[in-house]
C-alpha cells in the first residue's frame, strides 16, 4: 500500500485517567492478551503498510516495551519498518498537546518515505479495519479527506463529547458535529483518516500560520465545507475504551462469538501481538467457568463467570469472579468475590474479600493494587 | 575480531522416534508438538538461553521441513544473534566427499568447523527431543571445577527402566568408572540424559581416532565414551535431579502430558524464572462457553470449549461443541470434536475432525492415535485421511 502510518498513541488518555497514569492507553491491556494498540497497528500491518510511526508523549515505556522492533507485527523491517516518534523537546517547543501539533512535529517523517498517502488513526480503535479498502474508497470516490465512522447505538455509550457526520447517499460528508449527549444510530467517527500526503503537509502549514488549535475541529472541519470529504462506514465490530464502564463492556463484547469472528476471524488479517511466553492456561478440580475469554498461563480453581482474563491470572479455590475483567497477573485468593471490576495487573484480591462496583461503573483497582478482606 | 564464546552447544535433532508411530511419520521427533503450546525442541533451546548458552548447532537429518521452519533464525528463542545464535546444520557435501550422519558422533565430527569458529573451551552435547528444564551452566561450572575431560549428566531412574539408557557407574567422588550403553544387567541407576559437556581439544581427539575405527557405531554412549575410559581421560557424571522425560513411546508421551496437570506438576511451566520459549500462533484467547466443563485439563490459545474436558492437553485452536465429552486425552493444534463426539484414552495428532457423534478411542488400556488432518467419522471407528492432509 502506498501509504505511511501514524498512529496517535495517546489522544484520549485523559479519559481514563485511572488506567493511564503508568501506560499511555494504546498501552492499555485488552481482551485477554493484547494491547488496545495491537488492533490498529495489525489492521494497518495486515494492509501491507511498511512504515508505521507512533507518536507518543509521555509514559510511553510500557508501549515501547510491548512494540520493540515491530518484529511481532510482521512489519517489515528494511523497507519502511515500525518508528517510536517521542515528541521533540526544543527551547521554543512544548510537547504536544493535540492531534494537530503532534502532526505537526512528525512533517519531516510523513514526508521521508514519499508516499502518496497518509493513513492517520487513533491507538486505542478496537477494530480489524480493512485500510486496503478504505484506501480503494478513498481513490474511487475522489475524496481529499477520508474519514472513517461506524455506525452506533450512542444508547450504549457513555455520555462524552464525541464527532459524528452526516453523509450524503454517496457517503459525502455534509456536516461533522460534536456532541455531548445523544442517544439513538450515528455515525461515529473512528478518528482514522486518509489523506493524500501533499495535501496534509499543504494543510499543516496552513494550521500553522493560522494557528490552529484542533486537527479534527479546524482542520477536518473546514474540509468538511470546502473539501471533497467521504465518510467509509466501517461495518465490522468496533469497540472503544473511552471510560471504565466502556472498557469493561468493550472487553465483554468479545464473549459474543459475532465479535470474535468479526475482529479475529478476517481471513489473512489476524491481531498480531508480542507473546508472553506463557504456558497453557491450567483448570483445577473444583474450576467452573462459563462464558469467558481467558489468556495464557492462568491457573482456574475458582469461579469465573462472563468475564475477561489477561495472561497470568489466578483464580483460587472457593472465589467467584464475574463480570469484570482482571489484567495480567491478578490474583483472586480463596473464597473472594469479584463483580463488575476492572483489576490492573498484579492487583491482588485478599481471601474473603467482596468487591463489586456496577455495570455503568465498574470497580477499578490499581496496578499491584491490594483490596484487603 | 569477535571473543571466543565459553560454550557453543551441539543438539543433535536428526531422530526419528519411530516409536512414536504416527507421530512422527511427517516430523522429526524434536518438532513433536508438546504440552498444548511447544514443541520438544523448544525445551532443549530454552535451557540454552536461559543458561546463557547462546550459540548453538541444531544437527538435523530425518524429516527437517517442518523443523527447518520452525526454528527459523532462532528468533523465538532470542538466538537471532550475529555472532553465534542458532544455526542448521544438515548433513552435507564437501571436497572430501560427505556424507549422511553416522550417529550421533560423526554428526558432530562432521561440523566441527562450526565448533571451531567460536573458539570454545568448551563442548556440550545434547539431545532436542528431552523434556527437561536444566541450567547447563551449573553442569558446565562443575565440569569446570572437576577439571574433567568430559561430563555425563546423569538422572536416578527406576531400577527396571535401567537397561532402556546408557548406565554409569561412579567412584565417591563422582567420577566415572565404568559405563554401559542399554546394559543388559545394569549395575547402577544413574542414567545418562544424552547431556555431555567435552572439553574441545579431547572431544575432537577422539572424534578422529572414532572416524578411523570402521567398527564403530560412531554414537556417544556407546562409543566415544567407553573409548574416552580406556583412553584414561577424567569423566565425571553430574547428577540432575529434576523432572526429565525421553518421550519415546507413546504410552510415555501421553504420561508426560499427565503429568503437567494438577496443582503442583514436577514440570512447572509457570516457572517466570525459566520459561521455555515457543512460537506463538496469532489466535484470540481462549473461550469457554455456557454448559462447559474444564477440569484438570490444560487449554491453548484460539480454543473455543462449549463441551467438557476433563484430564486433557488441548493445543491451539482446538473446538469442543456442545454435548461433546474429552477425557484423558491430548488434542493437537486446529482438532475438531463435534457436538455430543467423545474422545477417550487418544493422541489426536494436528487438525484431526471427529464428526458429530462419532466416537474417538475407547476404555480399553490402548492409547489411540489419530493422524494429522484424519477424519473420525460417526459410525464406528473409520479414519479417512484426507487428501494431503
Amino acid at each position: 500500500m502506498d501509504a505511511v502510518g501514524i498512529i496517535l498513541s495517546n489522544m484520549n488518555d485523559g479519559l481514563v485517567a485511572e488506567m493511564t497514569k503508568e501506560r499511555t492507553m494504546s498501552a492499555m491491556p485488552f481482551g485477554g492478551r493484547y494491547r488496545m494498540i495491537d488492533f490498529v497497528l495489525s489492521s494497518m500491518a495486515s494492509a501491507g503498510i511498511c512504515r508505521i510511526g507512533v507518536a507518543t508523549n509521555e509514559n510511553y515505556h510500557s508501549l515501547m516495551n510491548h512494540l520493540g522492533t515491530g518484529r511481532d507485527w510482521q512489519i517489515p523491517r528494511k523497507r519502511g519498518g515500525l518508528s517510536l516518534l517521542p515528541p521533540y523537546s526544543r527551547k521554543d517547543y512544548t510537547v504536544y498537546q493535540s492531534r494537530l501539533q503532534a502532526l505537526n512535529g512528525l512533517k519531516s517523517f510523513i514526508e521521508l518515505g514519499g508516499e502518496e498517502y497518509v493513513v492517520i488513526a487513533d491507538g486505542d480503535n478496537i477494530y480489524n479495519l480493512p485500510f486496503k479498502d478504505v484506501l480503494a474508497f478513498h481513490k474511487k470516490t475522489g475524496s481529499e479527506l477520508t474519514a472513517v465512522g461506524s455506525r452506533m447505538d450512542f444508547s450504549r455509550l457513555s455520555a462524552r463529547e464525541r464527532t459524528i457526520f452526516e453523509t450524503d447517499e454517496n457517503g459525502r460528508v455534509r456536516a461533522m458535529k460534536q456532541k455531548e449527549y445523544l442517544q439513538g444510530m450515528h455515525l461515529l467517527s473512528l478518528n482514522t483518516w486518509v489523506i493524500g500526503s501533499a495535501l496534509l503537509t499543504e494543510l499543516l502549514q496552513q494550521a500553522q500560520k493560522e494557528d490552529l488549535a484542533s486537527f479534527v475541529q479546524d482542520v477536518v472541519g473546514r474540509m468538511c465545507e470546502k473539501r471533497r470529504v467521504f465518510c467509509y462506514v466501517y461495518d465490522g465490530y468496533y469497540g472503544s475504551a473511552d471510560s471504565l464502564s466502556n472498557y469493561l463492556m468493550s472487553n465483554l463484547d468479545l464473549l459474543d462469538e459475532n465479535v470474535r469472528a468479526s475482529l479475529f476471524d478476517r481471513k489473512g488479517h489476524p491481531v498480531y501481538t508480542r507473546s508472553a511466553n506463557a504456558p497453557s492456561t491450567k483448570y483445577l478440580k473444583g474450576a467452573r467457568v462459563i462464558n469467558a475469554l481467558i489468556g495464557d498461563g492462568c491457573i482456574i480453581e475458582g469461579e469465573v463467570v462472563n468475564a475477561v482474563l489477561s495472561c497470568g491470572v489466578h483464580i483460587k479455590s472457593g472465589s467467584i469472579v464475574e463480570n469484570s475483567v482482571l489484567m495480567d497477573d491478578v490474583v483472586v485468593e480463596n473464597g473472594a468475590h469479584v463483580h463488575y471490576v476492572v483489576a490492573d495487573k498484579r492487583a491482588r484480591i485478599s481471601e474473603g474479600a467482596t468487591v463489586a462496583g456496577y455495570s455503568k461503573q465498574p470497580l477499578y483497582i490499581k496496578k499491584s493494587g491490594t483490596v484487603l478482606a | 575480531m569477535f571473543r571466543g564464546k565459553r560454550c557453543v552447544a551441539m543438539l543433535l535433532a536428526g531422530g526419528q522416534g519411530s516409536r512414536l508411530k504416527a507421530l512422527t511419520n511427517n516430523i522429526a521427533k524434536p518438532a513433536v508438538a508438546f504440552g498444548g503450546k511447544y514443541r520438544l525442541i523448544d525445551f532443549t533451546l530454552s535451557n540454552c538461553i536461559n543458561s546463557n548458552i547462546d550459540t548453538v548447532g541444531v544437527l538435523t537429518q530425518y524429516e527437517p521441513m517442518l523443523l527447518n521452519r520452525y526454528i527459523g533464525n532462532g528468533e523465538t528463542w532470542g538466538l537471532d544473534l550475529t555472532y553465534g545464535g542458532v544455526a542448521i546444520l544438515p548433513p552435507h557435501r564437501h571436497s572430501a566427499g560427505g556424507d549422511w550422519y553416522y550417529g550421533t558422533a560423526n554428526a558432530v565430527y562432521q561440523n566441527f568447523a562450526f565448533i571451531d569458529k567460536y573458539h570454545p573451551a568448551y563442548v556440550l552435547v545434547l539431545s532436542g527431543d528431552h523434556i527437561y528444564k536444566m541450567n547447563y551452566r551449573l553442569m558446565i561450572d562443575y565440569h569446570e571445577e572437576k577439571g574433567a575431560a568430559c561430563t555425563v549428566a546423569v538422572i536416578d531412574v527406576d531400577k527396571k527402566e535401567a537397561s532402556r539408557f546408557g548406565i554409569a557407574m561412579t567412584d565417591g567422588d563422582g567420577r566415572v568408572t565404568e559405563f554401559e550403553e542399554k546394559p543388559a544387567n545394569p549395575q547402577s541407576t544413574q542414567a545418562s540424559m544424552g547431556v555431555y559437556v567435552f572439553d574441545r581439544q579431547v572431544l575432537l581427539d577422539y572424534l578422529v581416532r572414532d572416524d578411523r575405527d570402521p567398527g564403530s557405531d560412531k554414537d556417544f554412549g556407546k562409543n566415544i565414551i567407553p573409548a574416552m575410559l580406556a583412553g584414561g581421560e577424567e569423566i565425571y557424571a553430574y547428577t540432575y535431579g529434576g523432572y526429565w522425560r525421553d518421550v519415546g513411546t507413546v504410552r510415555s508421551y501421553m504420561q508426560a502430558h499427565m503429568d503437567l496437570l494438577g496443582k503442583r506438576p514436577e514440570l512447572n511451566l509457570n516457572d517466570e524464572g525459566w520459561k521455555i520459549y515457543y512460537k506463538h500462533p496469532p489466535m484470540c484467547p481462549q473461550y469457554i462457553g455456557f454448559g462447559a466443563v474444564v477440569e484438570n485439563c490444560l487449554i491453548a490459545e484460539g480454543c473455543r470449549i462449549e463441551g467438557t474436558v476433563r484430564n486433557s492437553v488441548l493445543f491451539s485452536g482446538v473446538c469442543v461443541e456442545k454435548g461433546a465429552v474429552v477425557d484423558n486425552s491430548v488434542i493437537m493444534a486446529g482438532g475438531t470434536v463435534g457436538t455430543g463426539a467423545v474422545v477417550i484414552n487418544s493422541v489426536l495428532d494436528e487438525r484431526v475432525v471427529v464428526d458429530s457423534g462419532a466416537k474417538a478411542g475407547g476404555f480399553d488400556e490402548e492409547i489411540h492415535i489419530i493422524g494429522s488432518g484424519d477424519r473420525v467419522a460417526a459410525q464406528g471407528k473409520r479414519a479417512v485421511t484426507e487428501e494431503g492432509g
